[in-house]
């Protein structure tokens, strides 16, 4: 996996890197990894830190440097046995992204799937600048044979509403994952015009019409649908840093004051609390408030529909998921309490294995749009404000998936 | 003296018989017949004809009650299957398709966009009425019956959550939102089962079962209409026998040749047999004509229809789930590529004329086009194509027959001209089959009470010789 770009993005990490720390452990299997590692780097709490401090607008100035930071931080970790990723079982619970059975695509490797950090994502960095939008692309690069093709195509998802969905019925999706794709289609034809893009849905994970196999089938080209950067999806795909964090938090009708209740999940012992199935959500909500309140659902959306019905009494899911929920019924809000960031969700954008290229490029206009305040307006046009308003972390270890 | 040389004569005479006999004697002046009995005593001889008058004539009597009740088996059975089961299944039947028309309306309403097409909308209204309608029909008809109290139970206990949900659906997607996608789903679940539940019953499961239970009460029916008249035959045979085995006797003691009552009452016993036969064979013809020109096609067709709505709803649930569904098209590969065209074959060697083997074979080749659709919508939708997909499954542009719209819509033309087809077949023999052995009733009781009557006047004639 590693390759001389790591080492190269480590350079650029190292100017703004403020701290020291040693790789204390060196595994077998990243020697690669170590050796090109320097000994000036920051610990993940030290970045945290500079993170909070920044105001807003300096955070996305500066954003860029410390993601290439992270990036090294993240390679430091890969040296260090990673507590986080064994604290999971192998083979337990798949990462849920909220929509759909979270689940590992067949045709990959079988077994549990072996822990990944930071750099299974950073590693696709893109080297200097991007080309200028709507210039020639590298010939014989993937992006080359899109603009020759005339259009991207962007797998997404059509049912998730404020990330990828279809208000009107008319095949014209809109959300933030659409929006993230036409700015990838912008940076590789230089303008915005609608027919350099078109929009294929992708199932989560399905064999034959999921995200992998329909890269693979090279149905199409990236895809933006909410998906959970997992260790186990890293072994069958390419991904991007993550482009937006999700928190799961819980959401229930409101109160008689007609505000957001004040209950966490801890509450609702006895109660019935709905997620997906084969979610790690529905694994938490067994582990908080007992194996009896957790209620499986098909489909997260089925979640607010059982609410309705009153079949359940509140939702656990990515707040990303439950802001959609809210947006369809007024009566429902998620709920003040405070929840853990041990099982927030990184989503990516996904490439084919086969085209690093292409992972690099999307890696390199997702630190443009981070860096230029696109990234950030679009949530806002997206009403994801009240979300994650931050930028989405690197995570020192992915979820197992 | 006479008598008592009679009794020595006549040992062998029971004993209850003597003081009648005597009597009888003592009333009669002797000697006024002077035809020489072949008998050893003309006492015996009157006592033995006069026995054997009464045991022939109650035996002609007990005939003629037990053909006219086996007349009326067979036609109660023929009547249940023309008025009770015959209907019952056919209600049971439309509910099924109603039901299944409903879900399958419903859910291509959903996938149209812009303004709601009416004559969709009121199809599917039309279907709930019809669906209610029957549902109470087969309630009022089944009269509690319980062998499908359950699934009545289950069908009118879901189906009020079921039109709730889909408007619910409709309402909800006015708006744009997913979540009327979802609804959508969880009724059409409702209807058609849920693949994560299948421990709970859903609709359609209940109104199938109501079509296997009413079927199973008619095939009842008509094998109790067509049961072979055993007892009868057995009653006829042995009541034949006495009345030859008596001619024969009469004939060697009197040497007279016949005895025209005794061959009367033979000549109406051979008469009420051959007119029970006759009308028997006719209607027991008649009955599995019915059963198969009718009934077993009439069940076939059934389920062909509602397989082919249940793979046109999965059709519609696919695109309408936008990548959320495709379990659906799992289940219209289960319904369509292996259930429907299975039916579909079933009914073309069902088939008994010409007009039902020329559906049922116009019925294989539509569903064959609409395979070949299907499978190009799917390919389209899989292929970034969605507007052709949606277009293919509307029926748009609708002078193109190469839609899936098209082809399904001629598949429910052949199956619904298969199906009246089928039921005029049903009707027409079961009528036929009812009339059949109408009058046959009264006839037994007539002829029965001819024949007694003729073995009493025949055998009295005898018997006032020895008076």
């Amino acid at each position: 996996m590693m390759t001389s770009k790591t080492a190269a993005s480590k350079t650029v990490a190292s100017k703004t890197a403020g701290s020291k720390t040693a790789a204390s452990k060196t595994a077998a299997s990243k020697t690669v990894a170590s050796k090109t590692m320097t000994s000036k780097t920051m610990t993940a709490e030290t970045s945290h830190k500079i993170l909070k401090k920044t105001t807003f607008k300096q955070h996305y100035i500066r954003s860029l440097g410390i993601l290439g930071a992270v990036a090294l931080l993240a390679t430091t970790a890969a040296c260090s046995s990673s507590k986080g990723a064994a604290s999971k079982a192998p083979g337990g619970p798949l990462a849920g992204e909220g929509i759909g059975p979270g689940g590992v695509p067949t045709g990959g490797p079988t077994g549990a799937p072996q822990p990944c950090h930071g750099d299974a994502t950073t590693a696709n960095t893109w080297q200097g600048s991007l080309p200028a939008a709507g210039s020639a692309m590298p010939s014989g690069s993937t992006m080359a044979k899109i603009q020759q093709r005339g259009f991207l195509v962007a797998g997404i998802d059509m049912s998730t509403w404020l990330f990828g969905y279809d208000p009107n019925h008319t095949n014209v999706p809109q959300g933030f994952d659409v929006d993230i794709a036409k700015e990838i289609a912008k940076a590789i034809f230089g303008d915005a015009n609608p027919n350099h893009i078109k929009f294929q849905v992708v199932t989560l994970a399905d064999p034959t019409t999921g995200e992998i196999a329909q890269l693979n089938a090279t149905n199409v080209d990236v895809v933006v649908r909410t998906t959970t950067i997992t260790c186990a999806r890293l072994a069958n795909a390419n991904f991007s840093n993550p482009y937006f964090t999700a928190r799961q938090k819980l959401l229930m009708p409101i109160g008689a004051d007609g505000k957001a209740q004040k209950l966490g999940l801890a509450d609702m012992t006895g109660k019935q609390v709905c997620a997906t199935k084969n979610s790690t959500a529905l694994m938490t909500i067994a582990k908080v408030a007992g194996a009896a309140a957790a209620y499986p659902a098909a489909n997260a959306l089925d979640c607010l529909a059982y609410l309705q019905q009153g079949k359940v009494d509140g939702v656990f899911t990515d707040d990303s998921i439950l802001l959609g929920m809210e947006a369809q019924d007024p009566k429902v809000k998620i709920t003040t309490a405070q929840t853990s960031a041990t099982d927030d969700q990184p989503y990516g954008i996904v490439t084919a294995k086969a085209n690093t290229d292409m992972a690099q490029f999307v890696n390199g206009v997702l630190a443009n749009i981070l860096g230029s305040g696109q990234w950030s307006k679009l949530v806002f046009a997206n009403g994801l404000q009240t979300s994650q308003s931050d930028t989405p972390k690197i995570p020192a270890d992915y979820p197992l998936g | 003296m006479t008598a008592t040389t009679a009794r020595s004569t006549a040992p062998n005479q029971p004993h209850g018989q003597q003081p009648h006999n005597q009597q009888s004697l003592g009333q009669q002046p002797h000697g006024q017949r002077p035809q020489p009995p072949t008998s050893p005593t003309r006492h015996g001889s009157l006592t033995r004809l006069r026995r054997v008058r009464v045991v022939l004539a109650i035996s002609a009597l007990v005939f003629g009650v037990i053909g006219a009740w086996t007349v009326q088996m067979r036609s109660d059975g023929a009547h249940d299957a023309l008025k009770h089961s015959g209907p019952l299944t056919q209600q049971a039947t439309k509910l099924y398709h109603a039901l299944s028309d409903a879900d399958a309306s419903a859910a291509t309403l959903y996938l149209h966009t812009g303004p709601v097409p009416t004559d969709l909308l009121n199809r599917y209204k039309q279907d709930l009425v019809d669906a209610s309608d029957a549902l109470a029909a087969v309630t009022a008809e089944a009269n509690g019956a319980k062998d499908s109290a359950a699934d009545l139970k289950t069908i009118a206990d879901k189906l009020p959550t079921y039109s709730e949900d889909m408007g619910y659906a409709r309402s909800i997607s006015n708006y744009g939102f997913p979540l009327g996608t979802r609804y959508l789903i969880l009724a059409s679940n409702l209807m058609q089962g849920d693949p994560a539940h299948p421990e709970i019953q859903p609709i359609l499961g209940a109104a199938k079962n109501l079509v296997d239970t009413e079927s199973r009460n008619l095939v009842g029916a008509e094998d109790k209409s067509s049961a072979f008249p055993a007892v009868e035959i057995v009653a006829a045979v042995a009541l034949l026998a006495a009345l030859l085995f008596v001619q024969a006797a009469e004939n060697r003691r009197t040497r007279r040749l016949l005895n025209p009552g005794l061959v009367a009452a033979t000549a109406a016993l051979v008469l009420s047999m051959g007119w029970l036969l006759a009308a028997f064979a006719v209607q027991g013809n008649e009955v599995s004509m019915a059963k198969k020109q009718g009934a077993d096609q009439v069940r076939i067709l059934a389920t062909a229809q509602v397989q082919s709505l249940q793979a046109r709803t999965d059709e519609m649930l696919t695109l309408v789930g936008r990548g959320t569904a495709n379990d659906k098209e799992v289940d219209y590969v289960t319904n369509a590529e292996l259930g429907l065209g299975a039916s579909l074959h079933r009914a073309d060697a069902a088939a008994t004329d010409v007009q039902s083997d020329t559906l049922a074979r116009k019925a294989i080749s539509d569903e064959a086009a609409w395979l070949t659709a299907h499978r190009k919508l799917r390919a389209d939708d899989q292929q970034n194509n969605y507007d052709a997909a949606v277009n293919s499954a509307l029926g748009e542009p609708p002078n193109d027959a190469t839609t899936a719209n098209a082809n399904f819509q001629a598949l429910q033309k052949d199956l619904d001209a298969a199906m009246g087809h089928a039921q005029v077949g049903f009707q027409t023999h079961s009528q036929s089959a009812s009339d059949a052995v109408v009058g046959a009733v009264i006839g037994m009781g007539v002829l029965a009470l001819a024949m007694a009557g003729a073995i009493v006047a025949g055998l009295g004639r005898r018997i006032s010789e020895y008076q």
